[in-house]
């Protein structure tokens, strides 16, 4: 499903923030990705969904190079995959229902099927009575579970969760994480980059660890650190 | 398609509603120089009549005496038709003429006032060209066995045409500047609301709107703009002009004011088709440039 090779990116900066990456993820699999902060978890999921471009190396999906996509195609790319951004990225100036409903009126959704939609999967995180809030009058943790809810809306075939648990308390986080296991159970392909110890050792997946930017561990029902 | 035009349509005007000052001006701009646009295409269509009417007089006309038989009317017709520098000659026939006459300024109420045809009968001369102007006058006024009067408006037509052509220049000098002014103004006011919206449609990018999706709002609020203003401009005009018309008539009956519904009709579609084409342009330019800087 997801093939990376060799894969390397060096910012503007001149900081290498990925450093010869190989790694391959099946369908259906359930990966977390650890690492100390700054070790490069955000960075590669961001160049697996096209947020930021490798400098070295190719990412393969369903066999496809991602190498030379237009505009468009990364657009389709992104609607396969749905991804949970470290910072929400939420619009601040509509509301909750409105965010998750805009990213299926992208997929040109019926207005019935997208209200349907949205309040399944609002039910689904647990914030069908915060509807009608907007962002800023919710909780981190509320938050988080609006971005949650727009990135598995339309089902994806892959979803890329940056920190999910960063800002929920340890009960929330473990509701969370049971949800994506759910949705892993879908056979939707998952990578959580994550430095929840509690979590990692607790629900036992395989792990790709991080550090330095270089890959330094992959085990299958890994725990956080060795 | 439909649903993701309702999407545009509601998308637009969110964010309008943000950027509304900036709508504001442009809307008022776009409308000034629509106005203004519709207000020359007026005066031109009024001066290229003008200027044809006049044309029509570039030749020297030749009242002949009263009491003339019809045998010598044609006699001194074939004679004058064979001098040299004359193109053709032609006899008009007066009481046409007295109900065109008529016609053209029926606010006078020519009938009230002359009771029968003064016009006397005339020949309507056209010259090769009008270097012999001069010289042939000189020839005809000669004949005053026959001619009453020769009168030519040439020189005076000349200059007229020439004043026309020149408030024509500049008029569409004047409406080309607008012009770049406006398409600059739309430009940077989608350019604006583009950037209000920057994060968001960083988003929505994010989230797998294609540029043509993004775009989609931009290019209805540009559209809109044009629409809005040039139908709040052809209202102004339409109704400026019922305005002017009962007093231009009252003032200037011999002006030839020749709006008729169709043409008037036609420079009204021409405004709005203008507007909205040149905001629909303005807004494709800037969407286009603004998005790519925006990932
Ligand atoms: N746009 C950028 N320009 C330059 N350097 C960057 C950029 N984005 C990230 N970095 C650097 O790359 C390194 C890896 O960043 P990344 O966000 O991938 O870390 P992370 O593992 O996700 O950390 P965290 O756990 O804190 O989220 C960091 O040192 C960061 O400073
Ligand atoms: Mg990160």
């Amino acid at each position: 499903m997801i093939k990376i090779k060799k894969l390397s990116k060096t910012f503007s900066n001149g900081h290498r923030a990925l450093d010869n990456i190989d790694f391959m993820v099946n369908k259906g699999e359930f990966v977390y990705i650890v690492g100390p902060s700054g070790s490069g978890k955000s960075t590669l999921l961001n160049c697996i969904f096209r947020k930021e471009i490798p400098s070295v190396g190719s990412i393969y999906i369903d066999n496809y190079s991602l190498d030379q996509l237009s505009n468009r195609q990364i657009s389709f790319l992104r609607r396969n995959m749905g991804m949970i951004f470290q910072d929400f990225k939420l619009l601040q100036t509509r509301n909750v229902f409105d965010n998750i409903a805009f990213a299926l009126h992208i997929f040109g959704y019926s207005r019935s099927s997208i209200r349907r939609s949205v309040n399944q999967v609002l039910e689904l995180v647990g914030l069908d009575d915060k509807a009608g809030h907007f962002p800023s009058e919710l909780s981190g943790g509320e938050q988080q579970r609006i971005c949650i809810a727009r990135a598995i809306v339309n089902n994806p075939p892959i979803l890329l969760a940056d920190e999910p648990t960063g800002s929920l308390d340890p009960d929330t986080s473990w509701e969370i994480m049971q949800l994506l296991s759910k949705i892993n159970l879908r056979k939707t392909t998952v990578l959580v980059a994550t430095h929840n110890k509690g979590i990692v050792d607790d629900l036992r997946k395989r792990v790709i660890a991080l550090e330095y930017g270089k890959l330094i561990r992959d085990q299958q029902l890994g725990v956080y650190d060795t | 398609m439909i649903r993701k035009f309702i999407f545009f349509i509601v998308e637009a005007f969110i964010g309008m509603k943000r950027s509304s000052f900036m709508i504001t001006v442009s809307l008022a701009t776009v409308f000034i120089s629509l106005l203004i646009f519709g207000f020359f295409l007026i005066v031109n269509l009024n001066l290229v009549n003008f200027s044809s009417y006049l044309n029509s007089k570039l030749e020297v006309r030749v009242f002949l005496k009263d009491g003339l038989t019809k045998k010598e009317i044609r006699l001194f017709k074939e004679k004058i038709s064979s001098i040299k520098g004359i193109q053709s000659v032609e006899l008009l026939d007066k009481d046409q003429e007295w109900n065109e006459f008529k016609e053209r300024y029926d606010t006078l109420n020519l009938d009230d006032l002359v009771n029968s045809n003064p016009l006397p009968v005339s020949l309507t001369v056209r010259l090769e060209d009008d270097h012999q102007l001069k010289s042939i006058v000189t020839l005809l006024a000669g004949f005053n066995m026959f001619v009453e009067d020769v009168v030519y408006g040439g020189k005076m037509a000349e200059r007229m045409q020439k004043v026309s052509r020149f408030i024509l220049y500049f008029g569409w000098g004047i409406v080309g500047v607008l012009f770049c002014a406006t398409f600059l103004i739309v430009i940077n006011t989608i350019k604006l609301t583009i950037m209000n919206r920057s994060e968001e449609i960083s988003i929505m990018k994010l989230v797998g709107a294609t540029d043509s999706f993004v775009m989609g709002p931009f290019l209805v609020e540009g559209v809109f703009l044009g629409l809005f203003s040039s139908i709040v401009a052809v209202a102004m005009i339409h109704f400026g002009l019922k305005l002017i018309a009962v007093n231009l008539v009252s003032f200037l009956p011999f002006f030839p004011n020749d709006l008729n519904e169709k043409n008037i009709f036609i420079i009204y579609l021409i405004v709005v088709l203008w507007g909205c084409f040149m905001c629909l342009m303005g807004a494709l330019l800037s969407t286009r440039s603004t998005l790519k800087k925006i990932l």
